[in-house]
């Protein structure tokens, strides 16, 4: 009888037992020993010339997720070495590009095979991000240079277990994401921060909406008209890009697949040969302050840009049939007064307030 | 006196138990079907080369392929995932998505099984994806955790940053036919990669290399899921047929393959990887 009765009794004892460590496991998931932290959902403050903005359903942008984003975007702790963070290569004062053709400041040390992009209207940027357009999104793109042993060469565990240490970080990874610090979480932060970053107040944006006291010079207006009819098929719209891939002509032999094929363009990404040697348009905002230019970096200045559309193309079988501009020949006719007028134009899109705006700089 | 009575209620009820279980191991009653009635069930990838079992950078005692080139295997990994499992009458239960995906590492013994849960059941048909499938290759990344968390990914050198895609199966290893130049590997150290992946495209269709498994367990032994034990389902993965399968080719003539065309020839060979040796039950 006693024996049955104990045995009874240690039954009940691991019932009781399982049911709170049941009910405690629920608990911690649930709601944890902290308050549920709800971020402050925030919406972009679109240009009124601008399109209508996505906001990313996977990612809504919040103020605590850009203020991490920005903390992120500068803090050298997300390279191998902690030597280099986002805005080595992005810097706000020439709008987020680097000024170098193809830059070899990596933990490598290597020379990069591209050239860094500037980082300009990224919430529009809703067709792939990289030259060739490899990456889906903001949140996927950050994956790559952080990695990459020639870029940031960071381990994400142990940038993870770095972030880990800084108490400042574990409450805002909290309040953001509600969440531990966590890779995820990490580029999703960057990208909000870089959705922030929106260019559109320029000389020409305000022309454009039509603000009291802005003009255009006839000059910079002979320049608009001639970037909309000869440039604004691939530099389209308000954005001055159509967010596409392009083959313009700036080679014609795609022979070489070096580097899991990085020079041959688009091609690498959908294997398309219909993309080979194609890659991503960028915007003209800003564009005199991004030189050099192309994705290799391989035009030092406007001047030579130009000199290419107009005399310089090679023919491919995926050249862009829009660079045919001059009978049948490849080639776009610029006289020399039109091409004072569409640099003067370019440089009406330069949009200071962009690289001065305190809300993109290195936080305190 | 007490402790005696102890002793025999334990161990009757230990007898008990032990009857139990024996009992429902012979009788082999076939439990009524239900989806919520889950039980363990894994299958076991046991990595082997042609005849021989697969060790690592083994010089000495190099595996050859079909047309006669000697190799040996420094690194293999895959991914396994969206198991599935289907009895005699066609009733198939597909594993749920979360918790079924798999990243297999030669390396590492630990890793060889992929273990779920399935209703309890007689199965008859294995199936599951050798890669990772195009909805979870783009889903919202704080939804790829375990192995497809991109920082446990890079790690494991099983993501392309550059595509934002998985690699699905990687072989690396060395063959003296391996030249030095551009063509071959110009570090000299006569290598050879396969990484294998390209899971459909984003927006516009790309390489698909995703491949779906079905192994028939009719033959080597049907899958008798319970609660009371292990339902383990041994699988060789015979990594010869990386070169000897139905497209058969050199390492000379390909000695890294990775996001290209013919990656496409090397995954359908990699559907005949998979052969069933037995299952344990």
């Amino acid at each position: 009888m006693s024996s049955v009765d104990a045995y009874q009794r240690f039954t009940a004892m691991l019932l009781l037992f399982g049911s709170l460590a049941t009910f405690s496991c629920k608990k911690g998931e649930v709601a944890g020993t902290d308050p549920v932290v709800v971020p402050h959902p925030v919406s972009l403050s679109v240009p009124a010339n601008f399109p209508a903005v996505m906001n990313d359903p996977y990612n809504p942008l919040t103020r605590e997720g850009i203020a991490l984003g920005r903390m992120l975007f500068y803090d050298t702790r997300l390279s191998g070495l902690n030597r280099l963070s986002c805005a080595s290569c992005h810097r706000q004062d020439i709008a987020f590009s680097d000024a170098a053709a193809l830059n070899n400041i990596g933990e490598s040390g290597k020379i990069l095979p591209r050239h860094a992009p500037a980082l300009i209207n990224l919430a529009w940027a809703n067709n792939g991000l990289f030259w060739d357009g490899g990456s889906t999104n903001l949140e996927s793109q950050a994956f790559g240079p952080l990695t990459s042993a020639d870029e940031m060469h960071q381990n994400l565990t142990l940038l993870e277990a770095e972030l880990k240490q800084v108490p400042a970080y574990v409450q805002q990874f909290k309040s953001a994401f509600n969440s531990e610090v966590k890779s995820a979480a990490i580029v999703k932060a960057l990208a909000q921060f870089e959705r922030t970053l929106i260019s559109g107040n320029s000389r020409y944006d305000r022309y454009s909406r039509k603000e009291s006291g802005t003009s255009l010079t006839t000059e910079e207006l002979l320049g608009l008209s001639l970037v909309k009819s000869k440039c604004g098929s691939c530099h389209a719209g308000e954005l001055f890009t159509d967010n596409g891939y392009h083959n313009n002509g700036i080679d014609n032999d795609f022979t070489n697949d070096v580097l899991e094929r990085i020079l041959m363009g688009r091609l690498r990404i959908t294997n398309n040969p219909a993309d080979l040697g194609k890659f991503k348009t960028p915007t003209l905002r800003n564009v005199m302050l991004t030189a050099p230019y192309m994705h290799d970096g391989r035009f030092k200045n406007i001047d030579e840009v130009l000199a290419h559309y107009q005399n310089n193309i090679k023919v491919s079988p995926t050249t862009d049939a829009l660079l045919f501009q001059n009978g049948r020949q490849a080639g776009i006719p610029i006289s020399g007064k039109e091409m004072q007028a569409i640099k003067a134009f370019l440089a009406a899109l330069t949009d200071t307030d962009f690289i001065k705006n305190q809300k993109f700089s290195k936080p305190n | 006196m007490k402790t005696l009575k102890n002793i025999f209620c334990l161990s009757s009820i230990s007898l008990l138990l032990l009857s139990i279980s024996s009992c429902a191991k012979k009788s082999d009653v076939t439990p009524e079907y239900q989806e919520d009635n889950l039980a363990p069930f894994s299958v076991e990838f046991d990595n082997i080369v042609g005849e021989k079992t697969l060790s690592f950078n083994n010089a000495t005692s190099p595996y050859t392929n079909a047309v006669g080139e000697k190799f040996t295997v420094s690194l293999v990994q895959y991914f396994i995932s969206n198991i599935k499992v289907s009895k005699a009458d066609g009733t198939t239960y597909t594993v749920k998505q979360d918790s079924s995906y798999f990243l297999i590492k030669g390396a590492d013994r630990a890793t060889r099984f992929a273990k779920v849960k399935v209703p309890e059941g007689d199965y008859t048909k294995l199936t599951f994806t050798l890669g990772v499938d195009s909805l979870r290759s783009t889903m919202d990344i704080s939804k790829r955790t375990g192995v497809l968390d991109p920082a446990g990914g890079m790690e494991d050198g099983m993501y392309w940053g550059w595509n934002s895609g998985y690699i699905f199966f990687k072989m690396e290893g060395s063959s003296s036919v391996i030249s030095d130049d551009v063509n071959g590997d110009p570090t000299g150290k006569k290598q050879f990669k396969y990484h294998i992946g390209g899971f459909g495209g984003y927006s516009a269709p790309t390489i698909n290399n995703v491949k779906n498994i079905t192994v028939d367990l009719t033959t080597a032994g049907i899958a008798r899921v319970r609660k009371d034990r292990q339902s383990n389902v041994h699988l060789f993965v015979d990594l010869i047929k990386v070169f000897n399968g139905k497209n058969s080719f050199s390492i000379a003539a390909h000695p890294n393959v990775m996001f290209s065309d013919y990656s496409v020839n090397i995954a359908t060979n990699l559907t005949e990887l998979f052969k069933h040796d037995h299952t344990e039950n």
